[in-house]
């Protein structure tokens, strides 16, 4: 079931569309976040809220489903990290799947996939996390 | 064929953010670069643009950011981005321990990690009041 959805969506001086969307899906006591776009250094505060949003209201098992998600940059990594700090501290959980091209390229060379379960899609996620 | 240098003048606000990245990325296509490292190469300007937008003028006012990029062959981009802030050379930041667990992991830190990993080659230098970073990728 689909209960939420935050969209960032600009324009650049050049007309390019850079966007994040984040979608939001329960599955029994798990939020899944769907995150899809670019979470460069502008869209990452957006991230980072959406997920400390969940995590304020008690829902700590977060599945963060980066399918569609084709650029991250290290702040975007940072707000990773912030999130699945406070996940554990509330004693929860949080795990990535369907990283794919540079968004798992760039999770692998910082090895934070040895720092939160990482998952090679959703149905694996759910049933592993 | 080679490409004579192009150049951008900026602020250094995150506003400039993607009129930066477009414009560098225009460089890579020119220089033939995959669809892969096209992103590398975003990121690599993402993260330097920013630590000048955050580290380099602290007085509040909208501070000038220069990029110039060129293909002196083809499959070799080279990038400057130099601004007039203080002194700051980003590429003594030490290795992040990338082998520390969730709670010992700092939030953030990453950035000069993976332009050193993405980059052929990574220089700073002070020129008077700039600060000037070349990299080159291919």
């Amino acid at each position: 079931m689909k209960i939420g959805e935050i969209a960032l969506d600009t324009l650049n001086c050049l007309g390019r569309r850079l966007c994040l969307t984040i979608e939001s899906t329960k599955a029994g006591e798990k939020i899944i976040l769907k995150v899809s776009g670019r979470m460069d250094a502008s869209c990452a505060p957006a991230f980072e809220k959406a997920c400390q949003d969940w995590v304020d209201s008690g829902s700590v098992q977060i599945v963060l489903d980066f399918g569609e998600l084709a650029y991250i940059s290290s702040l975007g990594l940072g707000s990773l990290v912030k999130i699945a700090k406070q996940v554990k501290n509330k004693g929860g959980s949080l795990c990535v799947c369907s990283m794919t091209g540079l968004v798992k390229q760039v999770v692998e060379m910082t090895r934070l996939n040895l720092v939160f379960p990482v998952y090679p899609s959703l149905d694996s996620a759910l049933a592993g996390g | 064929m080679s490409v004579a240098p192009q150049c951008l003048s900026l602020t250094h606000t995150i506003q400039s953010l993607a009129p930066a990245t477009e414009f560098v990325r225009r460089g890579a296509q020119e220089a033939g670069f995959s669809v892969n490292r096209l992103a590398e190469v975003e990121l690599v300007l993402e993260e330097l643009f920013m630590n000048v937008a955050r580290h380099a003028y602290l007085d509040g006012l909208p501070g000038l950011v220069e990029i110039t990029w060129s293909v002196p062959q083809p499959g070799l981009l080279c990038v400057d981005i130099a601004d007039r802030g203080i002194a700051f050379n980003p590429l003594t930041r030490a290795e992040p321990d990338l082998n520390a667990s969730l709670n010992e992991r700092p939030v953030g830190g990453l950035g000069i990690f993976l332009i050193r990993r993405l980059t052929q080659s990574l220089e700073y230098r002070r020129d008077g009041n700039w600060n000037r970073v070349h990299f080159e990728m291919f």
